[in-house]
């Protein structure tokens, strides 16, 4: 039962997934269908009752058993995520959408004092970035360090991670913006992992568009002529009429499952393959 | 001994009746306890010292029939160094408080089938195998005038309502001799068993005894069995959890040091009821001493193929890993130990999915405290309606408390489930002392609460204490006095609960934070109208929002606090005033010129020089400069230095 | 497979020499190479060299087969780990909840004050390091301190002097 109406799910599909198909909407931040689900930022919780007993459980990892009754939208659920959003807004004040979700669920003014450097902080530890760089991409580049409030994402020593490939996956799916990254002279900076990758241009047009280590991997993930992975995505587009493109949306599944949050370069090959 | 391998119970039988022999040889035997609290206060030189007086007496003789071997903690920690000594024929003599300058003596008392006659406590009459149900009368004829003078066990406030199962063996035999933990029953039980009960037999008779987990949870011990039992997939583990992180209790520590084979054999029939053949021991690093035990016993074990292979010809195999914690209270949760077993952090994951079906590597995983794994072979051996009969309706058995604090007698307490706070403050622990006045108790650890001495009528069980906002816990029991302030008891807990926290989830990496901010500003006297609304409100919000049950039971020490002893949050926040005279920013030190007799002493003791003074004048402190630490009160012969 | 019984050398040598890496092969020895044996690994290493040299957590990293960044966060998230070097001497004054209400305050002032550094923190000569622990499970000796692994119970401000003096340039006996 799901907030008063019978619901059938799939076996082992969460609540999270049910409701989404029902257009029942939860809200959620460190959840995103690329990666494995966390449970971290208690934002999706619902209650789950059964007999004469409930409890509150996170709608991204509970599946339910038949007979559960589920409310996800009762006082005992907005009280706990009006909480959580009250401790987000007092811990980054700067973060609009924090700001905005907090209001809507009646948080105003957060009742904790903000630490001094609160205004510059963005980042919630949600942890997406930690997982799409380890499960999607596979380079494990990010690292979550220290344990409680001395908890940051970061890299391996704060220091240039080799490991990373400057595809900028982590930048997409982070939900409040708190990372970054900047071109500059064919370099692509990841501020906040200490890292910076060297781009390669286009053979074409000169655009650094990619990095060599991105490169290598999407070939091997993907059937890709070496003069295709010279080009940038337009200038492919233009020297392939468009096969190169109907191979990466056959494989686009397996190469690139974090297609909402792909690195740029990729989101003008899609909007190029559009049509 | 040698120890040669035992494959089946008749050889185990064989070696017990050999090891027994031994035992009860008729020669007098001395033992030290140096578990870390003997050593800590000077059990190792006693134990030096005793040595080389009997060396010194043996010279050109031969060699004088004293056994002197070390043993873990009866539980008096409060009188140690102690000594125990079996004059045989008579009885089995304490001692307590011992130095080393007693050692000739106690050497030549027990020669002569004396009693020495300083540092004695008390005696017991029987040496008794609890797991069998018998025992044997250390007399052989009649009992000597001064034996008959030493006050037996069961007379002694401290020990007369103790019932000492999971610490049968603590104190009694030598942790490092697999004989002697043998030859007073041990391993018999796991024979039982392995070779004539099957595993659901063995999965039954753990259900109908009661047993519930030591560690805390008091979850039925034999449900999890069953439920691990069924579950589908191999390999399956079990894992014993001796991380024992709330700080103030220390029983699985004695257990590991005192008695480490009782938790190996725990384990192996446990292992059988549900069909795992690996075992995992995670000790808490903190705890060399009991690592160190531990490993030689799993060593000595497996040298004997009580591990291993075919344990017994029953065809049940079983092998133990031990692995060290790290400094990580979060560890004693456990998803978290079973993160950290795979080489991950500790961090907790949701428990929709019960550890017992998908724990360890995603495996049927069994998870039990110490304390739990050491009552299994009791249960086994002496059966389910025994163990059943001692205990309340739904509290079977009895618990391990480390009861400390502010009480007169300190130390390990095992007691019947039932048994209520008063007898174990008072008539155990002896109260507090002279001049204060027992306030509350605080139990369950950063987990549980704080109970006062009004209630302290209540019986001793998992659900009573659960009902007045504590819980039993793993067994710390804290007595309070009125020099405690209970808010700053609710701040320390909470800063330790913030510094625990593994950051995953925002109610409590941000809760345990902002709860600490609002507690520490109110012992500096900074208090608000509206902070008791807002630490409720916290609380709630943590209880039903947090992943794990550290978050989610964090909020208990300050509700029950607040619950319970309102007035002096009141008094912190609305009269800047702190009742025991504990938070420094809210007390003031000051030298009473009437009393002081210009010694100077205090002057040097403190540590920030606030003090000022001349010989044989009365001395000033500097309110400004002082820090409240307290060092110049100590330090005082006169009783002149005041706290307001 | 079963770990090795008996536990490394409680004698920490007191300076990170360019034998470490020998000394890592070593205790990689031990265990086997997978990445179940990293918390292991990183405390037989942390009692050797009393912290974690950058160089040795990358070689233990690929040996066991850990991502890096997983090894980082293991390596931050546990007390018992640091990565930069600590003191001869770990002074461990305890704080746990018994301890704390027998006036571990006192102590920990006294200590920081003795050894003129802050909880934390090494003293300049890198004698010692001072840190608080909970606990000890020393409760019924409250407060108790413990120095590498000596326990010292019933402690009083006025004793810690002696005994830390008791740790001069070597390491005391046992």
């Amino acid at each position: 039962m799901l907030d008063g109406l019978q619901v059938e799910g799939r076996a082992g599909e969460t609540v999270l997934s049910v409701a989404r198909r029902r257009r029942v909407s939860i809200p959620t931040l460190c959840h995103h269908e690329a990666v494995s689900p966390s449970g971290a930022c208690r934002l999706c919780v619902v209650e789950v009752f059964w007999g004469k007993r409930s409890k509150i459980v996170t709608s991204c990892i509970y599946t339910p058993y038949e007979n559960d009754r589920i409310e996800t939208n009762n006082d005992r659920v907005r009280s706990v995520r009006r909480f959580v959003l009250e401790l987000l807004a007092a811990r980054c004040p700067g973060v609009d959408q924090i700001r905005e979700l907090a209001l809507e669920y009646g948080v105003d003014m957060p009742r904790f004092e903000p630490d001094k450097d609160a205004r510059n902080e963005r980042c919630i530890l949600c942890g997406l970035c930690v997982r799409v760089c380890d499960e999607v991409v596979g380079q494990h580049a990010i690292a979550f360090a220290g344990r409680g409030m001395e908890r940051r994402v970061t890299s391996p020593f704060a220091e240039q991670a080799e490991e990373c490939i400057g595809c900028a996956a982590c930048v997409f799916v982070c939900p409040t913006g708190a990372l970054h990254f900047e071109d500059v002279d064919g370099r692509r900076l990841m501020k906040e992992l200490h890292t910076e990758v060297p781009m390669v241009a286009c053979r074409e047009c000169g655009l650094p568009y990619t990095s060599a280590k991105q490169i290598e991997k999407v070939k091997s993930r993907l059937r890709l002529s070496d003069e295709a992975a010279a080009l940038c995505p337009p200038c492919r587009a233009r020297a392939f009429g468009g096969r190169v493109e109907r191979i990466l949306a056959k494989d686009r599944k397996a190469a690139f499952p974090w297609e909402q949050s792909a690195s740029f370069a990729f989101e003008s090959a899609e909007a190029l393959s559009g049509k | 001994m040698a120890i040669e391998t035992i494959d089946t119970p008749r050889q185990l039988a064989t070696v017990r009746s050999a090891a027994r022999k031994v035992l009860l040889n008729g020669h007098p035997r001395i033992s030290v306890g140096t578990a870390t609290c003997g050593l800590a206060t000077g059990a190792q030189k006693v134990l030096d010292a005793l040595y080389a007086c009997r060396a010194e007496l043996q010279l050109g003789q031969s060699p004088i029939p004293i056994s002197i071997s070390e043993t873990g903690c009866n539980g008096a920690c409060f009188l140690e160094p102690l000594v125990d000594v079996v004059l045989p024929g008579q009885a089995r003599i304490t001692y307590g408080n011992v130095q080393p300058e007693d050692a000739a003596g106690l050497i030549e008392a027990a020669c002569a089938g004396t009693v020495y006659g300083k540092r004695i406590i008390g005696r017991i009459d029987k040496e008794e195998f609890l797991v069998e149900g018998t025992s044997r009368n250390y007399r052989r004829g009649k009992l000597a005038d001064e034996v008959k003078e030493v006050p037996r066990y069961a007379a002694l406030p401290f020990f007369r309502d103790q019932v000492h199962l999971a610490m049968r063996n603590c104190g009694i035999i030598d942790p490092t001799s697999l004989d002697e933990y043998i030859a007073k029953g041990g391993y018999a039980a796991a024979a039982k068993a392995l070779t004539e009960m099957t595993p659901d037999q063995v999965v039954d008779e753990v259900t109908r005894s009661g047993l519930r987990g030591r560690g805390g949870g008091g979850f039925p011990t034999g449900r999890k069995w069953a439920t691990c039992r069924k579950a589908p997939g191999e390999p399956k583990f079990v894992i014993c959890n001796a991380d024992e992180g709330d700080p103030g209790a220390y029983m699985d520590r004695s257990v590991i040091e005192g008695d480490p084979h009782s938790v190996i054999e725990g384990m192996i029939i446990g292992s059988y009821a549900v069909g795992a053949h690996i075992g995992y021991i995670y000790v808490r690093q903190e705890y060399p001493l009991a690592v160190k035990r531990i490993r030689l016993a799993l060593k000595q074990a497996e040298e004997a193929g009580l591990l291993g292979e075919n344990i017994f010809c029953s065809g049940h195999s079983f092998t133990i890993r031990i692995n060290r914690g790290a400094g990580a209270f979060v560890c004693g949760e456990s998803t978290a130990l079973m993160a950290s077993l795979e080489g991950r952090v500790g961090e907790p994951r949701a428990k929709y999915i019960h550890t017992v079906e998908h724990g360890l590597w995603n495996m049927p995983s069994c998870l039990n405290n110490v304390e739990t794994w050491n009552n299994v072979p009791v249960v086994i051996a002496r059966g389910a309606d025994w163990y059943a009969s001692i205990g309340t309706q739904g509290s079977k058995g009895t618990k391990v408390f480390s009861l400390v604090g502010k009480a007169n007698r300190v130390g390990l307490v095992e007691v019947p489930m039932g048994i209520t706070l008063r007898q174990v403050v008072e008539d155990i622990g002896g109260g507090v002392p002279e001049g204060e006045s027992l306030k509350a108790v605080q139990t369950g650890g950063p987990s549980g609460g704080c109970i006062p001495a009004e209630l302290f009528d209540t019986p001793v069980d998992y659900e009573s204490l659960t009902a007045l906002g504590s819980m039993m816990g793993s067994g710390g029991m804290i007595v309070m006095d009125s020099r405690t302030c209970m808010v700053d008891v609710a701040r320390y807990f909470l800063s330790f609960l913030k510094e625990e926290s593994c950051g995953k989830c925002v109610p409590c990496r941000e809760g345990t934070s902002r709860m600490l901010q609002i507690l520490t500003r109110i012992c500096e006297g900074k208090g608000r109208a509206g902070d008791i609304d807002l630490l409720h409100d916290i609380a709630q919000g943590m209880i039903d929002g947090s992943l794990c049950a550290l978050g989610g039971s964090a909020p208990n020490p300050v509700l029950s606090t607040l619950k319970y002893f309102a007035e002096e949050y009141r008094a912190h926040i609305e009269e800047r005033r702190c009742p025991a005279k504990v938070c420094r920013a809210l007390i003031t030190y000051s030298i009473n010129p009437e009393v002081c007799t210009g010694c100077m002493l205090c002057l040097r003791a403190c540590p920030v020089k606030a003090i000022t003074g001349e010989r044989k004048k009365p001395h000033i402190i500097d309110k400004l400069a002082c820090t409240k630490c307290g060092l110049c009160a100590d330090t005082c012969r006169s009783n002149a230095i005041e706290v307001a | 497979m079963t770990e090795t019984v008996g536990a490394p050398s409680p004698k920490a040598k007191p300076d990170a020499t360019p034998d470490n890496g020998h000394r890592l092969d070593e205790i990689l020895e031990r265990y086997s190479p997978e990445p179940s044996s990293l918390i292991s690994v990183l405390e037989d290493l942390q009692e050797e060299l009393r912290y974690l040299p950058r160089e040795a957590l990358e070689r233990i990293a690929t040996t066991l087969g850990v991502p890096r960044n997983q090894m980082y966060h293991v390596a931050t998230f546990f007390k018992a780990f640091s990565l930069t070097p600590q003191g001869r001497h770990m002074v461990c004054v305890c704080r746990g909840t018994a301890c704390h209400v027998k006036g571990a305050d006192k102590i920990m002032n006294k200590v920081e004050s003795e050894l003129n550094v802050r909880e934390g923190g090494t003293t300049e000569d890198g004698q010692f390091t001072v840190q608080s622990v909970r606990c000890l499970g020393c409760c019924a000796l409250a407060p108790a301190v413990m120095i590498d692994r000596d326990v010292f119970g019933q402690v009083t401000p006025k004793q810690l002097r002696n005994i830390l003096d008791q740790y001069p340039n070597g390491n005391r006996n046992d």
